[in-house]
């Protein structure tokens, strides 16, 4: 290494990186200590107090905190395989050899990731509406009963996980197609000579293909999931009796409308620990096989 | 059997994409009915006439050209420093072995973990402690803090062939001309993808600007449209939603032209592991 | 070596983009906004209808005072809550003269004690209703200036009531009413052919409740903060709602963009609300002019009090640099008879200030509501409100009541239990 090439082979990687360890050092490292450290205290009559591990202690005792772990869990459970398998069925659709209008139907559907939310709130809301929604007219025509979305618990739940589905469904078909994509021709075509019906080639040339990317999109929605916010708050405003309350928006209500920033910052490090433990389950799910 | 398939398959898509396509029907056709139209039941869905009434509103309650502007002008150059600092530094990830790489990874993908909401109050401490308020620095450097677009760099930069970069050595090209003249031209995909992800994040961030920003001549367009939203007791609906489809538009557009890219980059990003 | 270059390196390119940020920061930073000319800037935050109020009384107040400026900035009350929540505490970056909803003030009152000036010098106590004296004072300081009150009125359609034959004074109570929304439901049909309901309500939220404890004179909190919601009147209140809610004559509604679609529908008879609907009413429902008429509200037994819901308050930012102006401002702004009466004519924000009601303005009435004066009502219940003890933790408590009325309501569990449940709850909250 001579003195006057600075920049070499040895020295690019830490000046690459350098900007990204400065920001993160700056506005993810600081912050992030911060607020672990307010979790510790609370704002009385303008001031930080002391509380110790009070904010954690309240935390286990406070039921609203529990529902809205229940909520969370309920939403990952049921919502999450869901929207993937229906986002992996769409993309296998679209990608059909007969199929015409593919950038047409890719686009539409990738189209609700980028709508504003109040648009989103008000279409949803007319759509499930009690008594002149079209889903519950929908339902009314094959026969069924019309179901009270906003106003019983496990409907108020399912209200928000088929919002979210639509929201987010095409975003992550956008993803599977690509790897779908890249699956070689000539297996389909192999297949296609042995007679394998659309099935077959789904579960053993398709799935085990795109596996990787089916666990990036489970990761990715797992999380996203876990920090839901936006369509419970403007659906239901968490309601009927807490019953689509999430983590994130318990957060919200209490660091910005009930104004305990302390405790906010304990449910942020709660939610930080039970992210943290299922991303890492799913990592090791990966790695495994 | 086959027909029936073919048939079922389409059904399928076009129920999707109807789903899809609807709301933003409603929003549009939405911003050319009254507000009372649509909170009637049922909402009425066809065009009406009332466009440039809306329209009117809308522009005497929001300064429309300047908050467009101010948008532009944060998520252009967000995306552009974005695209320069995540791709240096996925490439350092992806290609070079180096000390403390390992622990640089994991906190980076560890940060996606921890729920923004909780640092948005050190944060804001932290620009008043500099301050740095009301500026739009103060939203676009934060928000460079992102775990996601350093993760589809490095895993986009992870395939790039190393035998490329030695042949680029052999030749003499300096370490930072390989990265802009080698690197960089053959990871378009990849960049195309960083650009949609880091433009449409930033063009409907709406938190941290809202809490950030004090005067109206520096309001991104989320934040204007919030304000059209602010009456407790009497709202116009029509011109809520004229303003979201005026604001939505941008970000179909640039959507549609790097949509190749976006779909290729994260594949890139998304097979290897 | 190798690794102190390599530190000296890293040291330099952390400063580096340190001083850069810095730098940045110098031209995009805030400029104060003190002008050279000696002129005094003084900036609003208010939202829509009570902004175009106080830039109308700016207007006024510059014709004696030319050397105060205003900077007029519109924001959404949301946008304004989040801005105080997380800067109040410093000051910094929040305007001089801040609009603030009268049930939220208090929260911030208690977690920001400095955060807005005190102006017990130059309110006058009397002069106001008493329930927003006791809304804006919280320990020995009054935070902010009292403005628009929300006494509450029954709304009633004329033209539903005639068509069931029912008279607005068969409606004394609560139970009379449910009688009449019987009658009303069998003989009117809204103009997209569903039954009229009598009124709306949102099970999912404490509204209807916290009207019938109003009325009952007693609120959720006793003077030292404990929570009384296991109190007899409470579960008064509580039992009345669920009769209501069960007797089948409400409409459900969630949230208010379905609220508002009741007076476009015009599928509900009656609305328990407060004086500023008289704007929401004339605006979504245009077409019903002439149609509405406004009572009493039913009353309970035992309840001899009235009930508000909303309002506004005008708070000042302790750290203002202008003091004295931005009171003496705030002060005309609030107690100018002319201003508080035309405020109320266009933008339907009802006064506080008891003289502005001598107005004739007040003795008129409104054509759309027709000939009767409906706002003496308005006025002899705003009179007639408790002043009920005020709690920095009413928005929190609020979340709660609001699920215990969905378990009463929505899943008909027995309301004494509930209520029982609810106070242990709030106890180990607000202990």
């Amino acid at each position: 290494m001579t003195k006057k090439s600075f920049v070499n082979r040895k020295t690019i990687p830490y000046i690459m990186i350098a900007p990204v360890v400065v920001i993160f050092l700056l506005f993810m490292v600081y912050p992030i200590l911060r607020s672990l450290y307010l979790s510790f205290f609370e704002l009385v009559s303008g001031s930080y107090e002391f509380v110790g591990i009070k904010n954690y202690q309240n935390l286990f005792k406070d039921e609203t905190f529990w529902k809205s772990l229940l909520n969370t869990c309920v939403y990952l459970i049921v919502q999450v395989p869901v929207m993937i398998g229906g986002a992996l069925l769409i993309a296998v659709a679209v990608e059909q050899k007969f199929m015409r209008g593919k950038a047409f139907f890719r686009t539409t559907i990738f189209l609700p990731s980028v709508t504003a939310l109040v648009a989103y709130a008000l279409v949803f809301k007319v759509l499930l509406n009690g008594d002149h929604g079209l889903i519950n007219y929908v339902i009314e025509m094959v026969g069924g009963k019309g179901i009270n979305w906003f106003y019983e618990e496990w409907p108020a739940r399912f209200a928000v996980i088929i919002s979210i589905t639509w929201r987010w469904l095409g975003y992550n078909m956008i993803i599977l197609l690509a790897g779908i994509q890249s699956i070689p021709g000539e297996l389909m075509e192999a297949a296609d000579i042995d007679g394998a019906t659309f099935w077959d080639k789904l579960f053993y040339i398709t799935i085990p293909m795109v596996k990787p990317i089916i666990m990036f999109c489970t990761i990715t929605s797992t999380i996203g999931t876990l920090q839901l916010f936006d369509e419970p708050f403007i659906l239901t405003e968490g309601g009927p009796n807490n019953a689509t309350i999430t983590m994130g928006q318990y957060l919200y209500n209490n660091g910005f409308r009930y104004l305990k920033f302390g405790y906010a910052s304990a449910i942020g490090y709660v939610m930080t620990v039970i992210i943290g433990l299922l991303s890492i389950v799913q990592f090791k799910a990966t790695k495994e096989d | 059997m086959k027909a029936f398939g073919k048939i079922f398959g389409y059904i399928v898509l076009i129920i999707a994409a109807f789903l899809s396509l609807f709301p933003f029907y409603f929003m549009f056709v939405s911003g050319t009915n009254t507000n009372n139209q649509i909170l009637s039941v049922p909402p009425k869905l066809s065009i009406g006439s009332e466009l440039a009434a809306n329209f009117e509103i809308l522009v005497d309650k929001v300064d429309l050209l300047t908050s467009i502007w101010n948008t532009l002008f944060i998520s252009v150059v967000y995306t552009v420093l974005a695209l320069l600092i995540f791709s240096a530094a996925g490439y350092a990830l992806a290609k070079f072995d180096f000390k403390g790489k390992g622990i640089i990874f994991t906190f980076v993908m560890g940060s996606m973990m921890i729920p923004s909401l909780v640092m948005y109050v050190p944060l804001f401490e932290m620009m008043i402690e500099i301050d740095m308020t009301d500026s739009h620095w103060a939203v676009i450097l934060p928000m460079l803090a992102n775990a996601f677009g350093i993760f589809l760099m490095r895993q986009n930069m992870l395939n790039f062939p190393t035998a490329l970069l030695e042949a680029g050595r052999i030749d003499g090209v300096g370490e930072i001309s390989l990265f802009f003249r080698i690197v960089l031209p053959n990871i378009k995909p990849a960049l195309g993808a960083l650009v949609i992800y880091m433009f449409t994040s930033m063009w409907n961030n709406f938190m941290w600007p809202l809490i950030i920003l004090g005067s109206e001549e520096k309001y991104t367009l989320p934040i204007s449209l919030a304000m059209l939203d602010g009456n407790p007791t009497n709202k116009n609906y029509a011109v809520i939603l004229l303003a979201t489809a005026v604001a939505t538009l941008p970000i179909l557009i640039i959507f549609l032209v790097f949509q190749k890219q976006f779909v290729a980059g994260v594949m890139g990003g998304a097979v290897k592991e | 070596m190798m690794r102190r270059n390599m530190k000296r390196m890293m040291a330099a390119a952390l400063v580096g983009v340190m001083t850069a940020s810095l730098a940045l920061t110098g031209c995009g930073g805030k400029d104060k906004k003190k002008s050279d000319s000696g002129e005094k800037v003084i900036t609003v935050w208010s939202w829509d209808v009570a902004l175009m109020q106080l830039q109308e009384a700016a207007e006024e107040y510059q014709k004696d005072h030319p050397d105060v400026k205003f900077e007029f900035e519109e924001m959404g009350t949301d946008q304004i809550y989040k801005k105080l929540s997380t800067s109040l505490a410093t000051g910094n970056g929040i305007a001089d003269i801040i609009s603030v909803e009268g049930e939220v003030l208090v929260g911030y009152a208690d977690k920001f004690p400095e955060g807005f000036l005190d102006v017990s010098d130059v309110v006058e106590t009397d002069q106001f209703l008493p329930s927003k004296i006791s809304e804006v004072s919280y320990k020995d300081k009054i935070h902010a200036f009292p403005w628009d009150a929300g006494p509450e009125g029954l709304f009633y359609r004329t033209d539903y009531f005639e068509q069931a034959e029912v008279s607005p004074e068969d409606i004394k109570t609560w139970d009379d009413l449910i009688e009449a929304g019987k009658k009303i439901e069998a003989a009117c049909k809204t103009p997209s052919g569903d039954p009229v309901k009598m009124i709306p309500v949102d099970p999912k939220k404490s509204t209807i409740y916290s009207l019938i404890r109003s009325q009952l004179g007693i609120g959720v909190f006793d003077e030292e903060g404990n929570p009384i919601v296991d109190d007899e009147r409470s579960i008064q209140a509580m039992e009345k709602a669920k009769e209501i809610y069960d007797s089948g004559v409400a409409l459900n509604y969630n949230g208010w963009d379905e609220y508002e679609q009741t007076v476009v529908n015009e599928s509900v008879a009656c609305i328990p609300e407060a004086v500023w609907m008289i704007g929401t009413i004339k605006d979504k429902g245009p077409q019903t002019e002439g149609k509405w008429g406004v009572m009493d509200l039913p009353a309970v037994e035992g309840g001899e009090y009235s009930c508000s819901n909303g309002g506004s308050d005008v708070a000042i930012n302790a750290k203002t640099d202008y003091p004295d102006e931005v009171k003496d401002f705030v002060k005309f702004a609030m107690t100018d008879e002319a201003l508080q009466a035309s405020g109320f004519e266009k933008y339907g924000l009802y006064p506080s200030y008891i003289p502005a009601y001598e107005n004739e303005l007040f003795q008129k009435g409104d054509p759309f509501f027709g000939e009767e004066n409906i706002y003496n009502i308005f006025i002899e219940n705003g009179k007639k409100v408790a002043e009920i003890p005020i709690s920095p933790n009413g928005q929190e408590a609020g979340d709660s009541i609001g699920a215990a009325v969905s378990k009463i309501l929505l899943n008909g569990e027995e309301v004494e239990s509930v209520m029982k449940d609810l106070q242990k709850e709030l106890e180990a909250k607000f202990k």
